[in-house]
């Protein structure tokens, strides 16, 4: 299945909906990817405001 | 120096830094050269083998518009070194460290209808226009949209597209 990113949380995810938000508005139109594999101690996780470990989108469309 | 009197020092310092409310800096953000076009697939590389070997990696960055490089966030250079070694698509890791400072226009994307103007030249990027080049004749920002003049066809007709489908390529009058 191809990836897709959530529109709200920006969560790539497989499925048809977001874990994370539950939410279906999914797009596979995005730009860059942010890794986060620890949220509380990357810096990177704490400026983008991620709480939940997880392959985010930069940029969707 | 021993290895216990170093260690002491270390603790010492710490102590210090806790005490003046200093903060220690744990994280540090590296760069790393790739084969271009290979980003996504080597940072995914690098987050599987640092989650397997619970490696202190805490971060991946592949910005969509930088082409050959990667961020990787760490406690310290030689984890990525170790998590690297012999990984295909990698090249090297660059010397020094990038401040999240530097990477700021990479996390926060700015909205491209922030940016156009009426009379702006722009390429069309997305839906069945693409790669057509146009004019704007309004750009509506409540709405996240534009209305475009297209310069390739004979008859002029007024097409409205989403702002992130178009990319400038020109300034307009207004805008020089």
């Amino acid at each position: 299945m191809k990836e897709r990113a959530c529109v709200k949380c920006h969560l790539i995810v497989y499925g048809n909906i977001c874990p994370n938000c539950k939410e279906s508005s999914l797009s596979d139109d995005f730009t860059g990817v942010l890794i986060i594999l620890d949220p509380e101690k990357s810096e990177i996780g704490k400026k983008m405001g991620i709480t939940r470990a997880g392959r985010y989108a930069l940029k969707v469309r | 120096m021993s290895e216990e009197d170093k260690a002491e020092a270390k603790s010492e310092a710490e102590a210090e830094s806790r005490e003046s409310g200093v903060e220690v800096e744990k994280t540090q953000i590296f760069a790393l050269k790739t084969t271009s076009g290979q980003e996504v697939n080597v940072a995914n590389m690098i987050s599987n083998r640092a989650a397997a070997n619970k490696a202190p990696i805490y971060a991946v960055l592949v910005s969509g518009t930088l082409k050959g490089y990667i961020f990787v966030e760490a406690a310290g250079p030689h984890f990525i070194d170790d998590i690297v070694s012999g990984a295909k698509h990698v090249r090297q890791r660059l010397p020094g460290l990038i401040k999240i400072s530097e990477l700021e226009r990479y996390l926060i994307t700015k909205p491209v209808i922030e940016e156009l103007e009426v009379d702006d030249t722009v390429e069309v990027v997305g839906g069945p226009l693409k790669g057509m080049k146009a004019k704007i004749t309004k750009v509506d920002k409540i709405k996240n949209e534009v209305t475009l003049e297209l310069l390739e066809a004979s008859i002029t007709m007024p097409i409205t597209v989403g702002g992130d489908y178009v990319r400038r390529l020109e300034k307009g009058r207004r805008g020089k």
